[in-house]
């Protein structure tokens, strides 16, 4: 329901009431109501500010639901299931199948397994969202912008738990588990202008900056689900943390000589060259307790810069998108650190440059062939700071004279800048796992109109 | 403006009444293509559950296998871990070398996957088949279900399987049966019963398979008689060695030795089982469900599943040449070689076996070994067409684990047998879990221990004359020569024998270690075998057995964690 006094009041309000067959008898209704104000203050009788054109405050509050669970949630049942895939490590036959006559080929007898325990008290997955605005333009709009603050918080999310193993086969259940909240703000500012260069004619411009900033939290963590989320289901738990948080050791560098590996605490496989791992527990030995939550991949804030020049039939546009902070896991260290790691394969090049006691200053830990420290084990050694800048768009163009042809010439370059701090090792922040680069291109276009 | 406030009120009341008046109705939704816990009670689908009981004897995988050659001979100094490194499967790396052995292995790569966990777990899982069954069991009647008792046997049987293994990898486990409810479940400790106890829980459920099956079935997948006291047999053996706190045997119950003994002359007196007449033969596909395997797992393929249930445990065990190409794992070791050697009366040389490596041309050896170990300049499984000219070319990181193959598990590349699922092979061929070799080695132990050694030595030169004769598949690959046993003059003396026996005819089928546990000499063993073997292969350098806690592995810490603490760590971890 939308309500517009006067173009001055602004209002709107909705509701929704969803059901669901995936959720328990109890709560398969949900009602979701979403509602949004607004107000042109710039158009009050009372608002004197000649500068200010438009002058608008802005606020909307709304819950919708998540309803993202298999549809059998509810119920203890038995499925019939014959044989299931085996894949690698992580997923191995669960199926009910066995050759009992040991005809060694043919179809098998089969059976029945458990699927999953019932939660009659299941619901939906509820996220409610404050933001509150303001929209601004001053000087005939030549300078122009909003501001927006925004909390979402996301309770009883649907979670997976992973049950004690005695409890058996099919004790898993799902579970509203657990409250998110992402906080954030964005601001975004532009001024559009022109200025005449005597011999050459006019040029009219616009630059437009966006920043934005997110923070997320886990601000609830019931103990059915305090093991979905990393940790160590004690005393580290993600509770408290962003959800994107990151488990693991924390490594210092690598070893310099028999004294530090001495004085360090007992770390089996340490030894000159080898990385050391941080005993955060402070206990003189390196174990499983020595992990904790050390980095997440929230970035401190994203950025972007956009300027537009025309002159004449000219157009000239260029486009830079940043990323300040935030970690990212570089895993192909695994193989260009490594002879140890993948024997058989090729190396990196950065095996080269090795530790050697000549060549201390390396962060390429000593070549063996025997990883005997374990360093492929989760830690900060592959994690590190995301920041980039990019010179997203640059590009140039020419509209031809509408008499002579109705076209457009264009010269553009995407990704043609990547700039990043200087401790940066992996090729690309953006994406640094990926096999295959971003590319960088190059396009030279025309576009005509019949 | 008035108005427009009026119009908007009615508008909002409007809107508000409708929402009303189109809600309601029913959402309730059966799910499809499923069984409630009430109509899975009905015959036709109790045996759907019992058959779901076997399959997970068949479920398992390198990372979780019931073929114990990660845990039984990595940490026996039989054969070691192969692959291209230790960062391959680090977990099993840790099994090389006792110190890395933690509660959470889960930052382990390459996966992070705790392995330890995850076999627990599928232990868990499987027993839980059994005890659902078992509980949809006690509901029905002989009149409405026949089979009832036969199946219970059988379904007592399987949880006693995956308890045992529970038990020789972690001594001390929670125990969950049909009539717990979940509450009680949650309570349940790992220390709640003795270890003593537990043996007694996972022989009465022997016992009773023991006492209600037929000796022998029609589908020969399922557990019989036999089987059964073969079981209760082994179960007794490995309890009449008590052990205190620290692991160490402090005691030997004789009395159950007795039963040991008892048992299998039952067992023979059934006149079913028997040995073959090759050695080899056990360890042929087209020769499965012989007369030697007792109790197995039954492989099949082209079976309508996904990826085949073959032989999942030793997919990575192939070597990478003869047709195959990965992934090189379970590499015997040289120690084990060498123990095959025998001198001038064909006996084995117990002494010095180790102080220096079997050559070839030179070393009488056991045939048992070229039974077992394939090796450079000799063929693999038994065809010269398929010579292993340049061992180092077979093997995957040959610098750090040597070339030797280990070879009961693979068939020949040829074999119909044989699925290929991208780089892993695997086979058709059933795990063997007991060999009746293996049931009369238990006797023999048990008669030494009630120190009656001449009738051990029947049964060891029993084992030994038949691999006399097992060499006509071996195509004269090595100098062979094996001798019976003339007596033995003590209990200590025919010890060692029996022990010897054990390793030579039961080699790398993941027996080992465990035997090393219960006779109580692993810490002992396995220092004089890292002393030397340290130095073949540098890998070793920092491995180091900590008695006391090493015979086992710890409890999961995310178990341990789960339990929100109720469960107790192993001493030592």
């Amino acid at each position: 329901m939308d309500y517009d006094y006067d173009r001055k009041y602004l209002a709107s309000f909705t509701l929704r009431r969803d059901g669901s067959s995936r959720f328990g008898q109890n709560n398969q209704w949900g009602n979701f109501p979403a509602a949004s104000v607004g107000w042109r203050i710039s158009d009050e009788d009372f608002f004197k500010f000649a500068a200010m054109n438009q002058l608008k405050f802005r606020a909307s509050w709304g819950q919708n639901g998540n309803q993202e669970i298999n549809t059998r949630a509810t119920s203890s049942i038995f499925q019939s299931r014959y044989a299931t895939q085996s894949l690698f490590t992580n997923e191995q036959d669960e199926g009910t199948a066995y050759d009992l006559t040991g005809s060694d080929q043919g179809n098998l007898p089969s059976g029945f397994a458990k699927v999953s325990s019932g939660n009659p008290d299941l619901k939906w997955e509820t996220s409610t969202q404050l933001n509150l605005g303001v929209d601004f333009d001053f000087f005939d709009s030549a300078l122009y912008g909003s501001f927006d603050w925004f909390k979402k918080r996301t309770e009883d999310i649907l979670t997976t738990t992973q049950p004690l193993a005695t409890e058996g086969e099919g004790a898993q259940m799902i579970v509203n588990g657990g409250t998110i909240e992402n906080t954030g703000i964005e601001l975004m500012l532009g001024y559009t202008d022109e200025f005449t260069l005597a011999s050459l004619g006019n040029f009219t411009f616009d630059i437009t900056g966006n920043i934005s900033t997110a923070k997320n939290k886990v601000v609830a963590l019931p103990d059915s689900v305090v093991n979905s989320f990393g940790g160590n289901g004690q005393d580290k738990t993600i509770l408290g943390k962003s959800v994107n948080s990151v488990f693991g050791y924390v490594t210092d560098g690598l070893f310099q000589s028999a004294e530090e590996v001495a004085a360090h605490a007992s770390q089996p496989g340490a030894a000159p060259g080898r990385i050391r791992y941080v005993d955060l527990n402070n206990d003189g030995v390196i174990n499983e307790q020595d992990q904790d939550f050390f980095t997440n991949t929230d970035p401190d804030f994203i950025y972007g810069l956009n300027f537009t020049l025309n002159y004449g039939r000219w157009d000239f546009n260029m486009f830079w998108q940043g990323v300040k902070g935030g970690s990212v896991r570089n895993s192909w260290r695994l193989f260009t650190d490594f002879t140890s790691l993948n024997i058989g394969s090729n190396y990196g090049d950065r095996t080269l440059n090795a530790w050697t006691p000549d060549n201390s200053g390396s962060n390429v830990p000593a070549l063996t062939l025997l990883d005997n420290n374990n360093e492929a084990r989760e830690s900060s050694f592959y994690w590190e700071d995301g920041s980039y800048l990019k010179l997203r768009n640059l590009s140039i163009a020419y509209n031809i004279d509408p008499n002579i042809l109705d076209a457009r010439v264009y010269l553009s370059a995407q990704n043609l800048l990547t700039i990043t701090p200087s401790g940066t090792l992996s090729q690309d922040p953006e994406a640094p796992n990926s096999v295959f680069p971003i590319p960088r291109t190059l396009t030279l276009g025309m576009s005509m109109t019949f | 403006m008035y108005n427009k406030l009026k119009t908007a009120v009615v508008m909002l009341t409007c809107s508000a009444l409708m929402t009303i008046a189109g809600c309601g109705g029913d959402l309730e939704q059966s799910p499809q293509g499923t069984l409630t816990e009430e109509q899975i009670t009905s015959g036709g689908n109790l045996e759907g559950l019992v058959t779901a009981t076997y399959s997970y004897l068949g479920n398992d995988h390198y990372t979780a296998p019931n073929f114990l050659w990660p845990t039984g001979n990595l940490r026996a100094g039989d054969a070691h871990k192969g692959g291209n490194g230790p960062g391959d499967i680090f977990a099993y790396h840790a099994l090389s070398m006792y110190t890395s052995i933690i509660a959470d292995m889960e930052s382990y790569p390459p996966d992070f996957v705790d392995l330890n966990n995850k076999k627990w777990v599928r232990n868990y899982t499987a027993i839980s088949r059994a005890n659902t069954a078992l509980k949809a069991l006690a509901d029905v009647t002989e009149a409405e279900f026949a089979r009832k008792t036969i199946r219970e046997a059988e379904l007592k049987f399987l949880r006693a399987f995956f308890y045992f293994d529970l038990k020789i990898h972690h001594k001390h486990i929670p125990y969950v049966d049909e009539t717990m409810s979940s509450e009680q479940i949650k309570a349940l400790t790992n220390f709640d019963l003795t270890d003593q106890q537990l043996w007694d829980k996972i022989a009465a459920d022997f016992q009773f398979a023991a006492d209600n099956l037929p000796v022998s079935q029609s589908e020969i997948g399922r557990a019989n008689q036999l089987s059964a006291k073969a079981y209760l047999a082994k179960t007794r053996l490995y309890q009449a060695y008590e052990q205190n706190d620290l692991h160490q045997v402090v005691n030997i119950d004789l009395q159950k030795l007795q039963t040991v003994v008892d048992l299998v002359d039952e067992i023979e007196d059934a006149g079913v089982y028997g040995l073959l007449d090759d050695f080899g033969q056990n360890f042929l596909h087209r020769f499965e469900n012989s007369k030697e395997s007792v109790f197995a797992i039954q492989r099949s393929r082209n079976d309508g599943s996904p990826d085949g249930r073959g032989s999942w445990p030793t997919a990575l065990n192939a070597p990478l040449q003869g047709g195959f190409g990965c992934c090189g794992f379970h590499v015997p070791t040289e120690n084990f070689v060498n123990a095959f050697k025998t001198d001038a009366q064909g006996l084995p040389q117990f002494d010095s076996f180790n102080t220096s490596n079997y050559v070839l041309a030179q070393d009488a050896v056991d045939p048992r070994l070229d039974h077992t170990v394939a090796m450079e300049g000799k063929p693999f499984k038994y065809d010269t067409e398929l010579m292993i000219d340049d061992g180092n070319a077979w093997a995957r990181a040959p610098a750090v684990y040597g070339n030797f193959i280990s070879m009961k598990e693979l068939e020949h590349p040829d074999c119909e047998c044989r699925m290929q699922n991208g780089p892993f092979p695997v086979f058709s061929m059933n795990t063997v879990l007991i060999r009746f070799a293996d049931v009369l080695l238990w006797k023999a132990e048990a008669l030494i221990e009630l120190n009656r050694l001449d009738e051990a030595l029947q049964i060891i030169n029993r084992l030994r004359s038949r691999a006399m004769n097992s060499t006509a598949m071996l195509n004269n690959a090595s100098i062979y020569n094996i001798g019976l046993y003339t007596e033995f003059t003590s209990q200590q003396q025919a010890r060692q024998a029996l022990r010897m026996e054990r390793r030579l005819e039961l080699g790398l089928e993941g027996h080992r270690f465990f035997d090393l546990v219960r006779w109580g000499v692993a810490k002992q063993t396995l220092d004089a075998y890292l002393e030397v073997e340290r130095s073949r292969k540098p890998y070793l350098q920092e491995a180091l057995f900590t008695a006391g806690r090493d015979e086992y592995l710890p409890i999961p810490q995310q178990q341990i964690n789960l339990s929100g603490g109720l469960y107790k760590q192993l001493p030592g971890y």
